[in-house]
């Protein structure tokens, strides 16, 4: 009689999507938490996370990276202030503009090489 | 599906042992699948245990014969190490004579032991009278001295049961086997003693469980048929853990049962309440 064994691998099988939903769940929630405390987050809570919920929570961090991501000449993003202390964020400066500065570099160059000119002039 | 014709093929006995002479290569955890598994076939099981440990009685909770390991009056008496073995000579008996199955879980260091019985009373013998059909099951894992063991604890119950079926199951707790590196202790061990074994063995699989999906349900003593049902409430009574938590190891566990079941359809084929 194997009526047993069938219904094993039914209630099995439920279990086991219930398992993998929830997981999917955790990750996301997991991430969210990541993304908005960092410092705060205690990484022995990702135990439970098998492999498959390890790749749910790295896509769903990847995406919110992508999704904001600063475009080029943005401000950075305000951050934490506990991971504000402990990082590179305060480093963090806007890039000049690199048609600005080939402009002031050529301009320079003319009044230096003007100037030499009038000198070597007023010598001769 | 693959047991409902294992329930009506056969109505002999089976006489499962469980052994590796090695510790830590899921001896328990397999003999806790056997009997599992015979109880949702609606097998009659009886069991005993050559362990120190008593684990196998812990989880399975009714009456399990247990040997005592080596006896202070072995050293005396060289006889009374033959006479502890007595009640399970008797068991089998009993268990032949009803057409009832028997797993026999061997602990570590106690196969020379068990050897050297079946051997002065010639067990195989009356096993073939009583009409039982032996399978003989060795759990190792992907480590050197276990496949080692596995192998020596091959050797040495075939020469004392030459007509029982050999079943080698391959524990991926700590790593594939695939992925064993052909240089390594372990890969050398694997081609010299276990690969001349498998013109008459059938391999199975047993996978490693998600990481400590498993162990707080085993030191609950939790039987593995019943966890697919149980309330995540009781689940997380048991084990402690958070209400998500709980939800994904009991998934986890049971969808790892249900896969090694599937294993064990291939080998057992259990004397059912139908055909006796």
């Amino acid at each position: 009689m194997a009526e047993q064994r069938d219904l094993f691998d039914l209630a099995a099988a439920d279990a086991a999507n219930i398992g993998t939903t929830t997981q999917a769940e955790l990750a996301q929630d997991l991430a969210k938490e990541i993304l908005r405390h960092p410092s705060q987050f205690d990484p022995n809570r990702l135990k439970v996370l098998g492999s498959d919920g390890l790749r749910l929570l790295l896509a769903a961090v990847r995406r919110h990276a992508v999704e904001a991501a600063p475009r080029h000449g943005a401000l950075p993003e305000p951050v934490d202030r506990g991971v504000q202390v402990s990082s590179w964020h305060q480093l963090q400066k806007l890039e000049p503009n690199r048609w600005l500065r080939a402009l002031a570099a050529g301009l320079g160059s003319g009044f230096f090489i003007l100037a030499c000119g009038l000198v070597a002039a007023a010598f001769s | 599906m693959t047991h409902h014709k294992a329930a009506m093929m056969s109505g002999a006995s089976q006489l499962i042992i469980m052994a590796n002479d090695k510790g830590g290569q899921g001896k328990t955890l397999a003999s806790l699948l056997v009997a599992d598994h015979a109880h949702l076939h609606d097998a009659p099981l009886a069991i005993a245990q050559l362990d120190a440990q008593h684990r196998l009685a812990k989880t399975v909770g009714r009456n399990v014969l247990t040997i005592p390991t080596v006896t202070r009056e072995a050293r005396r008496d060289p006889t009374a190490d033959a006479r502890s073995f007595t009640p399970l000579y008797h068991m089998l008996e009993r268990a032949g004579a009803r057409n009832t199955n028997c797993l026999l879980d061997i602990g570590a260091n106690q196969v020379g032991r068990f050897a050297n019985w079946v051997g002065i009373v010639e067990l195989d013998e009356d096993l073939h009278a009583w009409a039982f059909e032996t399978t003989v099951m060795i759990p190792f894992v992907a480590e050197g001295e276990g496949i080692r063991q596995a192998a020596a604890t091959a050797d040495a119950l075939l020469q004392h049961f030459p007509r029982a079926k050999l079943v080698l199951i391959q524990n991926e707790r700590d790593g594939e086997f695939a992925h064993l590196h052909e240089a390594s202790d372990a890969a050398a061990v694997y081609r010299a003693s276990i690969e001349p074994l498998m013109d008459r063995a059938t391999l199975l699989r047993m996978p490693a469980i998600a990481a400590g999906s498993w162990r707080p349900f085993e030191a609950a003593h939790c039987r593995l048929m019943d966890l697919p049902l149980m309330p995540v409430r009781k689940v997380m009574a048991l084990t402690g853990l958070p209400y998500p938590e709980s939800k994904i190891s009991r998934g986890e566990v049971a969808a790892w049962t249900s896969e090694v079941f599937g294993e064990l359809d291939r080998v057992l084929n259990w004397a059912t309440r139908e055909t006796t």
